[in-house]
């Protein structure tokens, strides 16, 4: 598991919508930090500083907090709490042989060597199509063994360009040194470190900029396919950026897609089973998706970030309010990739989730819409934004707790613990085993957005916390339980919902990204967008690393 | 690890007298709780303490020796650890004792408080036991089932108390599906309420917890009710004003989020999913309103549907065996008279 937090000025926040997915790739493709040990203890240093390890080939730092220092300030333990993305760049690129057919800022992939993303380069100037000076785009790419340094072929295909016979000369960054690096930051110095890094476990298998959405022709459009090991099947998560003009606004958003497979050779929009929000006639965009939104009216705007990252799944929170403080901010929720199934391989192939909190992928990102709905409260009418894949039917079904308090509040595809299922309600039938009491989703939790009629406080002992409900999909489509159809799909992994609340009624977390300590993990917890005044709309995401 | 035995019975007495040996027998396979009154004319008690919390389990017995029909499950707590039973009081006089359970040895009198179906022709028992916790089923007639138990909650945090008892009140001559009728109480029950005919908080699963928010000073006990009024959860044996705190409604067996949204799924071994939930408690603070929590899960026992399973059937979970019975007797639409429906639970054994 890879956790990386990106908040606040001075920091690799996102600039922007693309730089948002750019970042999201660079992660889950690049090698991150598992284990941290103490080579050199420096002097000076206290309890919390945070020391943050960096290099050429870093495309996110590092970053380790200290935990325990001896009597001069000699780091004695550190925790890991952002992973890093490390990786043998390339580092830069120049101009081998020209080719033609080339233009001004055409994308060309680098070809040759192993990688997990391939490294891209943008023609800066040409000469009658020849290019002549040429530039490193993007991330440098993630390899585990380096193409031909001289003379390199390229690939124009992923770009909106479609010269030929570009070549160029490669210089690397290397990989970072797993002992006795030297750290910077806190308030002491000459402490280094040894590491071990480990593959985060996705693969880019789809890495363009040629996407024209709204006029616009070199959005981005990425698979990645996950490692997923010990799984016969892998699982296919794509995205795409992209721009709606709202009147005067343009809003700017990041997609979220899954698949069941991916065909390289074909668009996108064509893949198996691809999940809503794409037409599959154009690959246009069509309404009820999964959308990541992002600042309005800037193309650049800067972004807080949590990403949390696995080899079968991608999820993490976005703060698209570039001008947050602790009591403003906008978390939009995504997921993308494999829950924890409940039945095995061969039952439930492809225990696919993908989701982010917009439906609409024109919504103002400041509005307080139905159709921006966290992770946990699915409340939004109709397809999306949070949808799984049946197998059995080899469709995306929308889990969706119903939006009003009053009947008929049972559905059939429900998260838990917002929803409530379709169940037997006759005295005459032997299915009516459970009834209703009083349930979460009576009072506490208000599925119409109203005010909470009761208080959910934290478990009772000398430290009261808030407990972590798991998010477990649900599905039973009628009052008569089907066995080929029904039964819980599985646990979104890592993800949870809470009530924020002490026992006196005040929020136990603010909105600036508090954590919860259990045992030797965080959880660090975010409001649902702009519901923020709900004790009730809460999500917590285990800070894995 | 859970422990586990099954025997067959001929009587009351018999049945008293086997699980006690089992139980306050000590070394492998044997949970080893201490013997505070063997069984003896229509008494029995045993305590355990739990070495992991410090909670002490204090249980006590009572039945009708010349018509042994049910017995009382009585809770007690001393403050002094297990083996602090009084031998010369009553089972239903000891220190701290819940209230819940009657204080007589007359079989009309104990069917009217907290107790457990045995009659004086059982014909098996299972107990289902870990290092702090028992839970047996009896089948005392054909395909009937009824259940009691004692432990100390898995607990979330470190709060104060933890050990709980249960009975089993079924509600007989009812034509429809008794499994979900508030007259009844089982385990952690959520759906036990009412005061008349029955007083239900006097039937109901108890839970020695202290310092919940709003709890009257000196208040040591919870009842596992649904939506009780809060001015009808009872007091304890010494009479005094101790409001019992209300464990519920959010969780518990028979309603609940946990139950409504997992224990609709009718598992089967032919599909190789068995979904399960557990019986998971709350405490409902009637006072200042809302819930605090959860406060733990029971250990090893779960709610589930047995549309595709039969009484006494076991089945392997993640390695573990699971055996399953019917929360009293299992019924099918059409026939649902005194039983309760596809209504299960699944209990783990060693």
């Amino acid at each position: 598991m890879a956790w990386q937090s990106e908040v606040g000025s001075g920091t690799d926040r996102a600039a922007g919508y693309r730089d948002l997915l750019t970042k999201l790739v660079a992660f889950a493709t690049s090698q991150r930090v598992s284990a941290v040990s103490v080579n050199a203890a420096g002097s000076g240093y206290v309890v919390g500083d945070v020391l943050t390890l960096t290099h050429a080939g870093a495309y996110l730092d590092a970053r380790f907090e200290v935990t325990s220092v001896g009597g001069s300030g000699d780091v004695t333990g550190l925790r890991i709490v952002s992973s890093g993305a490390f990786a043998n760049r390339v580092a830069t690129v120049a101009v081998n042989a020209g080719g033609s057919g080339y233009a001004a800022n055409d994308v060309v992939e680098i070809q040759g060597g192993t990688a997990r993303e391939a490294a891209k380069a943008k023609v800066t100037t040409v000469s009658a199509g020849a290019v002549t000076a040429i530039a490193l785009f993007e991330t440098g790419g993630a390899y585990s063994s380096a193409p031909t340094l001289t003379g390199a072929a390229t690939d124009s295909s992923i770009g909106t360009g479609s010269g030929t016979g570009l070549t160029v000369d490669l210089t690397m960054t290397s990989l970072v040194s797993t002992t006795g690096q030297a750290v910077t930051g806190g308030t002491g110095s000459s402490c280094t470190v040894d590491i071990t890094l480990a593959e985060t476990g996705w693969t880019a298998v789809r890495n363009a900029n040629k996407l024209t959405l709204n006029s616009i022709t070199d959005e981005k459009e990425v698979v990645l396919k996950g490692d997923a090991s010990g799984s016969t099947n892998k699982p296919y998560v794509g995205f795409r950026t992209g721009t709606a003009t709202v009147g005067i606004n343009t809003r700017y958003f990041v997609q979220v897609l899954g698949m069941v497979a991916h065909n390289p050779a074909t668009a996108l929009h064509l893949q198996p089973a691809i999940s809503p929000g794409i037409s599959t006639s154009d690959g246009s965009l069509v309404a009820n998706g999964s959308y990541i939104l992002c600042p309005e009216n800037s193309s650049t705007g800067a972004m807080d970030f949590w990403f949390s990252v696995d080899d079968v799944r991608l999820c993490g929170a976005v703060n698209e309010n570039p001008t947050a403080t602790t009591s403003n901010g906008r978390y939009f929720q995504f997921y993308a990739g494999y829950i924890d199934r409940l039945q095995t391989e061969t039952e439930d192939p492809y225990p696919m989730f993908v989701g982010a909190s917009a439906r609409d992928y024109s919504l103002q990102p400041s509005a307080a819409n139905d159709g921006i709905t966290s992770i946990a409260e699915c409340r939004t009418p109709g397809t999306g934004p949070w949808v799984f894949y049946a197998a059995t039917t080899g469709s995306w079904v929308t889990v969706q707790n119903s939006n009003a308090i009053s009947a008929p509040n049972d559905e059939p595809n429900v998260m838990f613990p917002f929803g409530e299922l379709n169940k037997d309600t006759s005295s005459s039938s032997a299915q009516k085993v459970v009834d209703d009491g009083l349930q979460l989703n009576d009072s506490v939790i208000k599925r119409d957005r109203s005010a909470a009629t009761a208080v959910l406080w934290p478990v009772p002992g000398s430290t009261r916390k808030p407990f972590l409900f798991p998010l477990v999909i649900g599905r039973k489509v009628a009052a008569t339980f089907a066995e080929a159809t029904d039964w819980p799909r599985g646990t979104i992994r890592g993800m949870h919902w809470l009530f924020n609340s002490d026992s006196t009624g005040a929020a136990i977390m603010d909105f600036s990204e508090d954590y919860i300590t259990i045992g030797s993990d965080r959880y660090r917890v975010f409001h649902n967008h702009v519901h923020s005044s709900e004790r009730y709309q809460y999500i917590a995401i285990k800070e894995d690393v | 690890m859970a422990l586990y035995q099954t025997e067959t019975v001929s009587s009351m007495s018999d049945f008293v007298t086997k699980l006690h040996t089992y139980l306050t027998t000590a070394g492998a396979g044997n949970p080893g709780w201490t013997s505070d009154l063997s069984p003896t004319s229509g008494k029995w008690a045993i305590s355990k303490d739990d070495a992991t919390t410090g909670e002490a389990v204090e249980v006590a017995f009572a039945w009708d020796t010349g018509s042994p029909n049910a017995m009382s499950v009585l809770q007690y707590y001393t403050g002094l650890g297990a083996g602090n039973y009084n031998t010369g009081a009553n089972p239903w006089a000891q220190t701290g004792d819940s209230g819940n359970g009657a204080a007589s040895q007359t079989d009309a009198t104990i069917l009217t408080s907290r107790h457990v179906t045995i009659t004086n022709t059982p014909e098996r028992y299972w107990a289902f036991c870990g290092d702090t916790y028992a839970h047996v089923f009896v089948r005392y007639s054909s395909a009937v089932y009824s259940s009691f138990g004692f432990g100390v909650l898995s607990k979330y945090s470190d709060w104060t108390g933890g050990a709980y008892a249960f009975g089993h009140k079924f509600q007989t001559g009812v034509a429809s599906n008794v499994g979900t009728n508030a007259r009844n109480s089982f385990f952690m029950d959520s759906l036990a309420v009412g005061t008349s005919p029955d007083a239900m908080q006097n039937f109901a699963a108890t839970l020695h917890i202290e310092g919940l928010t709003n709890q009257v000073a000196g208040g040591i006990w919870g009842v596992a009710l649904g939506q009780q009024a809060s001015g009808s959860l009872g007091n304890d044996r010494q009479g005094t004003p101790k409001a019992r705190v209300h464990i519920g409604p959010p969780g518990g067996f028979r309603g609940g989020s946990f139950a409504t949204e997992f224990g609709q799924y009718a598992g089967s071994v032919q599909t190789g999913l068995i979904p399960t939930y557990p019986i998971v408690v709350f405490h409902w603070d009637r006072t200042g309103g809302g819930f605090h929590g959860p406060l733990g899960v029971m250990p090893d026992i779960r709610g589930i549907m047995i549309s595709n399973f039969e009484a006494e059937d076991e089945v392997d979970i993640g390695g573990d065996t699971w055996t399953i019975f019917p929360t009293r007797r299992k019924g099918e639409a059409g026939s649902l008279n005194n039983t309760t429906g596809h209504q299960g639970i699944a209990v783990k054994q060693n």
